[in-house]
């Protein structure tokens, strides 16, 4: 009787706790993987050697920035180990290259003709990046883009590790459309020159808070190549912050539709950040559509040089106030899951 | 005998009160793992959530919504397709991601667009670039094509 008693009390308290358990964020059910911590040791790629698939299952929190790929995994986002501070170091490579014709960054070159107002505040500041060899234009991509139903489309992204690059949630899943099919990047690319070639996409990453809420909050995801293109290009740091202040230059740099095809376009603004809220980072640097994905980056210090603390997603249509373009900021739950996707292990 | 009997019937008491004991472990522990789960799950939960930096009651949450599509045909004077086209949305009643569409080969592009008015502007090198407004309705496609003529 007793036995039976305790059987019923243990079952009782069982059903208490997982009912009062929070409740699983996705709609879908996907098959679940916990990356282990950031204590692996470097592998050959320079990755660190992390979990993968085959780690063990684990509870999908509600946290909008709960990762999903495009191969069906989902796990819950790392916590930053106390201690630590909210930045992973920039890489120059090694910089191989072939040799290339180099025109100095200041050449001015108009765009192509049309005021298209948009998210090209004012005059036009941007300025063409001749020398894409150099660090750390090398180490930002072009990104062309295939979702079904024959939606062709490009970004930016930049290289946070030697496989992984980091771009905006809606270049890698498009809330319509779904994951992209392809991606293939181009690091340092320049028109027709692609100097170090190009990788397709192995994996895509992104959260939930984009890929079934669809909210712009948590517009950024990432891009796990097939090659370790980042060990030659190079990769940026990046950073988050508790506090609202950003002060001096920031720079925005990629790839806008309405210049010569997949050339490369820098603006550099003082004060950078000209506003800023929990998600989002707003400036008056001029962007345009391609741009999507382009580190918003300073230099920070010796060790995060680029540092990227945004990753840009709209032009002054998003901005409530209809001032400034915007990136999503990298937050600590950002940061924290761009650290775990950089140190993925290769393929 | 007796000797015997009694120390079986002490033998029994043992695994009785052992068997008890068992039990009553078993519910401690399990007690305690499952207030552990619980609060485990809670402070996860509260590790995930960000960091309160400032309100954003004004800002929108949801950018883009379902909706419908424009698709197009990109050719020059000629009738030739045109590839590589850079197509845009620079302005719009719905605020769209700074994502920009390509032509294929065959001069085709497609545009997924939630419902609302835009402007779609094209840019190739050696072209005037061209705008048109269009308005995307719910669950419509709305074919733009346009033809680039050189520049002079």
């Amino acid at each position: 009787m007793r036995k039976v008693k305790f059987l019923l009390l243990m079952v009782g308290v069982l059903v208490l706790v997982f009912s009062l358990m929070p409740a699983t964020y996705a709609d879908e059910q996907v098959p679940t993987i916990e990356l282990s911590p950031a204590t692996g040791g470097q592998d050959d790629c320079g990755c660190a050697a992390r979990g993968g698939e085959e780690q063990l299952p684990t509870i999908v929190l509600s946290s909008p920035d709960t990762v999903v790929t495009n191969d069906g995994l989902m796990y819950s986002a790392q916590e930053v180990e106390a201690g630590l501070p909210g930045i992973e170091f920039s890489s120059e490579g090694t910089g191989a290259a072939p040799e290339f014709s180099a025109i100095a960054d200041d050449t001015p070159v108009p765009g192509l003709p049309g005021p298209f107002p948009g998210s090209v505040i004012g005059p036009d500041g941007r300025t063409r990046v001749w020398t894409t060899t150099t660090y750390p234009s090398r180490a930002i991509a072009f990104l062309r883009i295939t979702f079904r139903g024959g939606v062709t489309g490009s970004c930016t992204g930049w290289f946070i590790g030697p496989c992984m690059i980091a771009t905006a949630g809606h270049c890698v899943y498009d809330t319509t459309r779904g994951w992209a099919t392809s991606i293939t990047a181009y690091p340092g690319r320049n028109g027709s020159s692609t100097p170090y070639g190009s990788s397709t996409a192995y994996r895509l990453f992104s959260v939930t808070g984009w890929t079934v809420s669809h909210s712009w909050n948590y517009d950024y995801g990432a891009i796990q190549l097939r090659s370790r293109l980042g060990n030659t290009v190079g990769w940026f740091g990046f950073r988050w912050q508790s506090s609202n202040t950003f002060t001096g230059p920031y720079t925005v740099r990629g790839y806008p539709a309405d210049k010569t095809y997949a050339t490369m376009w820098t603006m550099t603004d003082n004060p950078g950040i000209r506003r800023v809220s929990t998600y989002h980072l707003f400036y008056a640097i001029d962007t345009y559509n391609g741009q999507s994905g382009s580190p918003v980056y300073h230099n920070y210090s010796t060790s995060c040089n680029p540092c990227g603390v945004a990753i840009h997603t709209y032009g002054v249509g998003a901005d409530p106030l209809r001032q400034y373009n915007s990136g999503t900021r990298i937050r600590q739950a950002v940061f924290n899951n761009l650290r775990d996707w950089k140190y993925l292990a290769c393929p | 005998m007796s000797g015997k009997g009694y120390n079986l019937q002490s033998s029994l008491d043992r695994r009785c009160m052992m068997t008890r004991c068992a039990w009553r472990g078993t519910v401690i522990v399990v007690g305690v793992l499952s207030v552990g789960l619980f609060l485990a799950g809670c402070r996860l939960v509260r590790g995930e959530k960000d960091q309160p930096v400032r309100s954003d009651a004004s800002e929108p949450t949801t950018i883009v919504s379902q909706g419908g599509e424009v698709r197009g045909h990109i050719t020059d004077a000629d009738g030739k397709p045109l590839a590589e086209v850079g197509v845009a949305v620079p302005e719009g009643t719905v605020a769209i991601p700074e994502r920009a569409a390509i032509t294929n080969e065959a001069g085709e592009y497609v545009w997924p667009l939630p419902a609302g008015t835009f402007t779609i502007a094209v840019h190739k090198e050696g072209y005037v670039s061209q705008s048109a407004k269009v308005t995307v309705h719910e669950g419509e496609t709305v074919t733009l094509d346009f033809v680039l003529v050189r520049q002079q």
